[in-house]
């Protein structure tokens, strides 16, 4: 009979006064146990990573599918579990260890312990491979992007971390409303990516979204035992509408404002420079970032050689392996032209080697450099920090097309050969010449078949079966010979394969349009990175041969003040312009304004806007600053207005608005929960004032409900907002912005009910 | 008497205002006597209040008997003690006519259970047949003897006490008879400070003695007329409706509440809706009382099954109903 005592719950002190109920305080357990998420929505919470990541294949492939599945639900499963006996917090500190053993295991799994453990070096190597795979990302020149090595653990990466981050609002947060911003996906893939997402490839993501709003609503009533299939009806409708929205709006990318990139957003990085060439992608240009600045002894601009590719491979045009050498003069017997210095002052980039002249005679390699002599490029070895390098360069410029005047090309045979898959272009080329030719005529009968007529400067492939889809090179660039529509890459590899042909030993070299100039020297970004061919004439040396629409026609220039004649653009970063381009309007980086400065670009002193106009740059600025207030604060407004409509409902709105307020505050009670359990919840929480006027609500409310009482709007107004700015007061200010930002109320208010 | 003047001094300073009702001042002249039991005092309260009976299941010494005296004196009324044994006969609780040597006619003699309170003590010790009988008086709130019918005074309170089920020599009230009862109640030990506070108090005087009636019974029959008139909303006695049915269907339960338990659960709700001051019958209302009148209502499947069981089975019912919606 000792029992008896222990069981009686609490009662209500002698001296309270008689009006007021007892309060049947709730058990302790009873909230935390409430604010678990229900069998839907933790579905819906665990495939909204993979529903949003899938929308990106367009750019990354499938390949990260399987891994990003099952570290996805292998978390999901652990905080699941976890969460079963501990608290939601735990789940999340669960999910995030098991996600860190994924991206140990698919990044550094040599250096961890049994493969998934991260020590200390697993970490270092993660890291680096962290960071590489995000630059591959950023800076990829083709999509789609292999899902491969440093790329696949960097989305791996960034699943575990949006599952994390999700489980973290869903579940430990209880803040399904993080959904609502989910829906941007679709929004904001294209001008991230600068690529056309297919409507249907953001639908599992959009679907996602919806179904975690939903979810609580559909668990709510699958536990009241009512009908499931008007919320599931509503999430199909919605996903449905949102997936349709790109198919009648226009393209975020067509409109005239220019939206911020992902680069824009991971400034900080370090561009990297490719000079492997793939003739059956197309490009992807990104932002302009300053590569380096130069000075040349003579004052004026030079075109500069980052990697050259002599090996005609059965892919396109490829560096041979590095072959060490002392620099040695590249020209021999040949008339070098005026010899000149360069001083090169590298910015932050990734790459495998540095910029030289054009025509290299002498260079002093900076520490963790070293020339390579098979390339004729002065080659990094291993990972050099280049920001702030600095290192002189000797050499000359190019002979000018015109001036050509030698008879052949010896020493240089291994240069003529061509693939067998090649072997049809290099009949063309010889088509193109008279067997009793000079080598300089022979250079200049293909260079003028490459540029007389029509050809388009285009970054998109319009072949069939190219653009994105990779694999054979030589074919593609058959076809570009038949529509006559590509980039640099195609046009310096049909030039060289050409050439060949004709029996002029030619190869391909990747480096930088001059730049443009700015005091002291000239400035290169990574719009300038260019490719042309390069064929060996007796008497001259290596000779340029340029043949892309606006890049120059073929002559380096030998001054600044031969813009005009040469073409070569140096006020714009952009090295073909685009007017030369009439397929280049889905192409948003070709054209930048020439008055609008671009972003991040080497900022030249008096590149700012012209006088009387808003900058636009910064028009542009604000405008985004205040569509991201906007779009944060919608969840805020969407709970202001819903506050408004409850108080015009009279005291029985009023006491859900109040309901409302305590599930913003985290208690959310459940369905069971009478107006007194409500009442005492608020009482726990705020001080007596204000328990005093969510008293007076709740007796307002009841008589309107329960015995006909007045419902005039507005006479509960001051109450409800005395006890909801105690409510509120109860929290801790992080948790006090949080539900202010994304109120937990606009979800849900009242959870299922516990049914035994 | 310094303790009695104190206590007297409590109740004097809370009495009076206009939140002064019948009910709060019983309930504060009933504190004055047993402390430290605010609820106990509120539910025997509100069962007087919905003109229902108690079920005291309680060890010996715990205040059954102090409680319901000290609930008659504060009503200015009656109070009788029935003492049950196995030999007890119906006519020694309803009384019985008897030759008046005097007139030479057949007077009715009133038994015990002619009083506003009557306690009935070791219900279960009694016989069968003497416990219908005392359960027809409570149901019917008459004694009818030699087709003669006499009405009951009201308000009538019954409170049984009962033994613990596991002591020898008792007869279990069967599930019929314990539906009758509206509440079951455990008084329970006191705690520390009560139980001081008590004694300390009793060092001088008894403090019943000092118990005044703070209302009539006409007044008292008046609150009892307007608890039976709260206002009750159709989705608040659908709510205890459902209650109800929810633990019929409960997987544990035998029987459930029955339409009997149902009634006396609505009218003990309106009974607590009266007490706090309000004439419209309230969900909480509903919640609070579900506690205290279902339970014992109840038989499970288990044999054994213990009281607190029951109330597990009434606490989950509870928590898989639907409150009423405010709209």
């Amino acid at each position: 009979m000792s029992t008896v005592a222990r069981e009686r719950p609490a009662a209500r002190p002698t001296g309270a006064p008689a009006g007021v109920p007892p309060r049947a305080e709730l058990p302790a357990e009873h909230g935390r146990r409430r604010l678990r998420a229900g069998p839907v929505e933790t579905v819906a919470l665990a495939v909204l990573p993979v529903a949003w990541l899938w929308s990106t294949q367009e750019v990354l492939g499938q390949d990260w599918l399987w891994p990003v599945v099952g570290a996805v639900v292998s978390m999901a499963l652990v905080a699941g579990l976890v969460r079963a006996v501990w608290p939601a917090f735990a789940g999340t500190a669960a999910a995030a260890l098991v996600g860190a053993g994924w991206v140990t295991a698919v990044s550094a799994p040599d250096e961890a312990l049994l493969g998934v453990i991260p020590t200390p070096e697993a970490l270092r190597a993660t890291m680096a491979v962290l960071g590489e795979g995000v630059q591959s990302i950023a800076w990829a020149l083709s999509t789609p992007i292999d899902a491969e090595g440093a790329v696949l653990a960097a989305v791996v990466a960034a699943a575990v971390v949006l599952t994390v981050f999700v489980d973290l609002l869903g579940h430990g947060l209880r803040a399904p409303a993080i959904a609502v911003l989910c829906c941007a996906v679709a929004l904001v893939l294209p001008i991230a990516f600068r690529i056309d997402v297919p409507w249907f490839h953001a639908l599992p993501g959009v679907a996602a979204a919806a179904l975690a709003l939903a979810a609580p609503t559909i668990d709510d009533r699958v536990a009241l035992g009512r009908g499931w299939v008007a919320p599931v009806a509503l999430v199909a409708v919605a996903a449905v509408l949102a997936a349709a929205v790109p198919l009648v709006a226009p393209s975020p990318r067509e409109s005239t404002l220019d939206l911020p990139t992902v680069e824009d957003l991971l400034r900080p990085t370090t561009p990297v420079l490719r000079t492997d060439i793939e003739l059956g992608d197309e490009l992807r240009r990104p932002e302009a970032r300053p590569v380096f600045t130069y000075s040349t002894t003579d004052g004026g601009p030079i075109v500069t050689r980052l990697m050259t590719l002599p090996l005609a491979g059965p892919d396109g045009f490829l560096a041979l392996p590095p072959e060490a050498a002392q620099p040695s003069p590249l020209v021999e017997g040949a008339d070098l032209g005026l010899a000149m210095q360069m001083t090169v002052r590298m910015s932050d980039v990734r790459a495998e080697g540095l910029p030289t002249p054009e025509r290299a005679s002498g260079v002093e390699p900076p520490e963790g450099a070293r020339w390579d002599d098979a390339n004729d490029a002065l080659r990094i070895e291993g990972s050099l920090e280049t920001a702030g390098l600095e290192y002189v360069a000797a050499g000359s410029r190019s002979t000018p097309l015109a001036e050509l005047a030698g008879a052949a090309s010896t020493g240089h045979d291994e240069l003529l050969a061509l693939p067998d898959a090649a072997a049809a272009i290099g009949r063309q080329g010889a088509a193109l010449v008279q067997p009793g030719m000079t080598a300089a005529e022979r250079v200049r009968a293909v260079h003028a078949f490459m540029t007389e007529g029509v050809w388009d400067y285009s970054e998109q492939l319009d072949l069939p079966g190219f653009g994105g889809a990779g694999g054979d090179g030589w074919a593609a660039l058959e076809g570009f010979l038949e529509t006559r529509s590509g980039y640099c890459v195609h046009y310096a590899s049909a030039t060289a394969a050409l050439l060949r042909g004709a029996g002029v030993p030619t190869r391909v070299v990747v480096g930088f349009l001059p730049g443009s100039e700015i005091s002291g020297g000239f400035a290169v970004s990574t719009n300038d990175m260019h490719a042309w061919a390069e064929s060996w004439v007796d008497g001259h040396g290596w000779v340029r041969v340029e043949t892309t629409p606006g890049a120059g026609a073929g002559d380096a220039s030998p001054s600044p003040e031969d813009d005009e004649q040469t073409q070569a653009p140096t006020r714009t970063p952009e090295p073909t312009p685009t007017d030369a381009a009439p397929t280049s309007t889905p192409t948003p980086s070709a054209a930048p304004s020439p008055g609008a400065p671009e972003p991040g670009a080497s900022d030249a002193p008096g590149e700012g806007a012209g006088p009387g106009g808003i900058d636009p740059a910064v028009l542009r600025a604000w405008l985004l600053g205040i569509g991201a207030l906007l779009l944060l604060a919608l969840p805020w407004a969407v709970r202001q207005a819903q506050r408004a409509v409850r108080l015009r409902r009279g005291a029985p709105g009023a006491w859900q608005e109040l309901r409302a307020a305590l599930a913003d505050a985290g208690v959310r009670l459940p369905a069971s929960a009478t107006p007194g359990d409500v009442q005492a919840a608020i009482a726990a929480r705020v001080p007596p004032d204000a328990a005093a006027a969510a008293d007076r609500v709740r007796l307002a409310a009841e008589r309107a409900a329960f015995a006909g009482g007045p419902r005039e709007p507005g006479a509960c107004d001051a109450d409800v907002r005395i006890a909801a700015r105690g409510l509120v007061a109860s929290l801790p200010p992080w948790r006090r912005a949080l539900s202010t930002a994304l109120p937990p109320s606009l979800v849900r208010v009242v959870p299922p009910l516990d049914v035994a | 008497m310094q303790a009695d003047e104190q206590v007297e001094e409590a109740v004097i300073e809370r009495a009076p205002g206009p939140a002064s009702t019948p009910g709060s001042r019983i309930e504060d002249a009933v504190a004055s006597v047993i402390s430290g039991k605010a609820e106990e005092i509120r539910t025997v309260l509100t069962v007087l209040l919905a003109e229902g009976h108690v079920l005291l299941e309680d060890v010996p010494g715990v205040g059954k008997t102090q409680l319901a005296r000290a609930f008659a004196a504060a009503v200015g009324g009656t109070v009788r003690r029935i003492q049950c044994t196995p030999d007890l006969l119906p006519s020694d609780i309803t009384g019985m006519s008897v030759l008046d040597q005097g007139t030479g006619e057949l007077r009715f003699q009133p038994g015990p259970v002619f009083a506003n309170i009557v306690i009935a003590d070791e219900i279960n010790r009694a016989s069968p047949k003497t416990q219908a009988a005392l359960l027809e008086c409570m149901a019917e709130g008459q004694v009818t003897v030699d087709g003669v019918t006499h009405r009951l005074p009201t308000p009538f309170l019954v409170v049984a006490t009962q033994n613990p089920i596991d002591m020898e020599g008792t007869y279990a009230l069967p599930e019929a008879q314990r539906d009758r009862f509206m509440v079951r109640l455990e008084v329970g030990y006191p705690d520390e400070a009560a139980e001081l506070a008590m004694v300390q108090a009793r060092e001088t005087a008894q403090p019943l003695d000092a118990v005044r009636p703070v209302t009539t019974l006409d007044e008292f029959r008046a609150d009892i007329a307007a608890a039976h008139a709260v206002r009750a909303h159709e989705l608040v006695e659908r709510y205890a409706v459902r209650l109800a049915r929810a633990t019929r269907e409960h997987a544990d339960v035998r029987l459930g509440a029955s339409p009997r338990a149902t009634l006396q659960l609505v009218r003990a709700a309106k009974a607590r809706a009266h007490l706090l001051g309000r004439d419209w019958l309230s969900p909480d209302d509903v919640k609070a009382l579900a506690a205290h009148v279902l339970p014992h209502h109840l038989v499970l499947h288990d044999p054994h099954a213990r009281h607190e069981d029951a109330r597990a089975v009434v606490a989950q019912a509870l928590a898989g109903t639907v409150a009423p919606v405010m709209r």
